[in-house]
């Protein structure tokens, strides 16, 4: 008689998770409000003359260990969402100007509206559901999280009421989970509601930018928002074009293991909002895997907490400042 | 590692395809539910977390920071199972972490200070009701959530199976497996591993075991609800019928566990008896029914020449 060795199994009791293609850097050129929007003036094009120098520094730190060649993509945020805009016909083609006179090159350009609802996915609730708030002391599972709801903080909120009890509400500090001796308690609003409609707060749209730019959004296993080539020319409305244009043909891929933004100074408040959130977002196990096995085989060793791999250049005189 | 899972029968008039399971279990937008169909229908959910910052095991002199990690099933469409648990390291660090920090590192707490003596957390967890981290709590929302879906007809197929507790500790050591079962209470067990075992398994051998448990504590109390031990007769066949329908052919013990985990099953089966007291209890149950229908046969006139 012989023995059999046996196995079986089933495609879907399988965790099956699609890669995305990955460069290793990601550069943010820019973040450009409506207001700062002015096709006709030399403000674009001395933005970009300010940008350009980091753009250069950025590709010395955050080449390949290895000395293989620094595969590296950049891109540009239009604020679509809070504002209207002229049409993409007359804002990219101006873009692509300013940043040429620099010597740069757009090669991806994302709307901010896409980081809310992106291929028909929701993805800003779809990041929502995956915050695990941070606990302050004393939380032993016993209680379901205390949450403000469409808040997120770091920490432990001043003490409110005594006023029901009959008393004068006495004011406590808040503070902040893991302070170092003295508190900087950052309480986020994510989202607002006037009549039922939902609007996500410019950090929490710019936290999933990140994430979308550390390649780490998954719907049901398969990459969302990816980059897609248009012709803008034709296109009116920015509601018309995919979450990330692509613009140049020969870019590397759009996200990547690191990401490294050059902003307005600005920014600080907003983005010290954006690593409050990304601290408390649990990104996908097997997308964290995927991502650190594929990373270690080009030398790289990444850290394991994804706000560790964002990067920022913060400038008080570049395009943005009031 | 400290973990709790928490058993009970869906609430629903019938058992639910995968396809509804998937529904019921999808927690958050675009995640992926993983089901299976051989030997029997399964969904498991994919892992949520919870933040924890508290004291640890008995004494609670150990403050521990990082999260637990839990997941919900439902097996053969009927039984449903919230599974919570953290693996405690100790921690290099002399105070809390930024909070990405324990979110890199799911499913786990690192506590501050001086190393623990694992011996005392673990007997402290294991004994008191009261010491941190409360993975019970964590279970008992996660099973309410399932069972609050508008999937669900809201009462459940057979009535009068409770809500069991299966509350486990595993210190991992280079030996051999080792383990000791105990039924703390009507509705607590209590399962204490050494070993070389990856938390996963036994997690998963935990769930098993928990699900077995569950289906054996509810066959034997409708027996006894029965009447079998006293007499039997067609009202006894009427009140086990909802058992027989629902749930004798759940029982696959270790159906799905891998190697060690079968192993583990079959170590703590030799000395528990489940599966001897499940087979005997249902061989009961079927003696009865073949003693009613033969009582039914023998009332009905048979034709003659027959």
């Amino acid at each position: 008689m012989s023995t059999v060795e046996a196995s079986y199994g089933e495609a879907t009791a399988r965790r099956k998770v699609k890669s995305v293609p990955l460069a290793h850097l990601s550069v943010e050129l820019g973040h450009l409000y409506r207001e700062d929007f002015d096709p006709a003036g030399p403000g674009l094009a001395r933005h970009f003359a300010r940008v350009a120098p980091q753009v250069e520094a950025a590709k010395l730190l955050y080449a390949p260990p290895n000395g293989s060649r620094l595969r590296m993509s950049t891109c540009y945020l239009i604020d679509d969402y809070f504002t209207e805009f002229e049409s993409p016909a007359v804002v990219i083609p101006a873009l692509e100007r300013a940043a040429a006179s620099a010597g740069l090159r757009i090669d991806y350009l994302a709307r901010e509206a896409g980081c809310a609802l992106a291929d028909g996915v929701d993805l800003a609730s779809l990041v929502e559901r995956r915050l695990v708030p941070e606990p302050s002391a004393d939380t032993d599972g016993s209680r379901p999280p205390v949450t403000q709801t469409g808040w997120l903080s770091n920490g432990r909120r001043s003490p409110v009421g005594g006023e029901a009890m009959g008393r004068v509400p006495r004011w406590g500090p808040p503070e902040e989970n893991s302070a170092r001796r003295h508190s900087i308690f950052v309480d986020v609003e994510l989202w607002s509601e006037k009549d039922g409609n939902r609007t996500w707060s410019c950090p929490f749209l710019a936290a999933v930018w990140q994430l979308m730019r550390l390649g780490m959004l998954r719907f049901h296993g398969s990459p969302v928002a990816q980059p897609r080539a248009v012709e803008v020319n034709s296109v009116r409305d920015w509601d018309e074009l995919p979450a990330v244009i692509q613009l140049n043909q020969k870019a590397q891929a759009f996200s990547a293991y690191q990401t490294f933004s050059v902003l307005s100074g600005r920014f600080l408040s907003v983005e010290h909002a954006v690593r409050v959130i990304l601290e408390q977002v649990s990104v996908d196990d097997a997308v964290l895997t995927q991502i650190a096995e594929r990373s270690e085989g080009e030398g790289f060793v990444l850290p394991p907490e994804i706000v560790r791999r964002i990067n920022y250049f913060l400038d008080g005189s570049i395009a943005g400042d009031p | 590692m400290f973990g709790e899972v928490h058993t009970e029968l869906l609430w629903h008039s019938a058992s639910v395809s995968n396809a509804s399971a998937k529904r019921i279990l999808s927690f958050r937008l675009g995640d992926d539910i993983r089901t299976s169909t051989r030997p029997t229908s399964y969904a498991i959910s994919p892992d949520l977390y919870d933040g924890l910052d508290c004291r640890v095991g008995g004494g609670a002199r150990h403050r521990a920071v990082g999260t637990a990690a839990s997941f919900a099933a439902i097996t053969g469409g009927q039984i449903a199972q919230a599974v919570t648990m953290t693996s405690i390291v100790h921690g290099e660090n002399n105070r809390r972490m930024p909070w990405s920090y324990y979110l890199s590192r799911p499913g786990q707490v690192e506590t501050i200070g001086s190393e623990p003596v694992w011996d005392h957390l673990a007997d402290g967890w294991a004994a008191a009701d009261k010491a941190g981290p409360n993975l019970g709590a964590i279970s008992d929302r996660l099973l309410d959530t399932v069972q609050m879906s508008p999937q669900l007809s809201g009462a459940a197929a057979v009535r009068r199976t409770g809500r069991a507790r299966l509350r486990w500790v595993h210190a991992r050591s280079p030996e051999p497996a080792r383990l000791t079962y105990s039924l703390e209470s009507d509705d607590l067990r209590l399962l204490r591993l050494t070993g070389d075992l990856r938390p996963r398994v036994v997690a998963e051998f935990a769930a098993d075991l928990a699900l077995h448990d569950w289906l054996l504590t509810a066959l034997v109390e409708a027996v006894d609800r029965s009447g079998l031990e006293t007499g039997g007769g067609p009202a006894t066949v009427r009140k086990l019928r909802p058992v027989i329908v629902h749930l004798l052919h759940h029982w696959m013990p270790a159906a799905r566990l891998d190697a060690e985990g079968k192993e583990l099953w079959r170590g703590l089966d030799e000395a528990a008896g489940l599966s001897r007291q499940w087979e005997s209890l249902v061989a009961r149950v079927r003696d009865q029914l073949a003693l009613s229908t033969i009582g039914l046969l023998g009332s009905v006139a048979l034709p003659e020449n027959a």
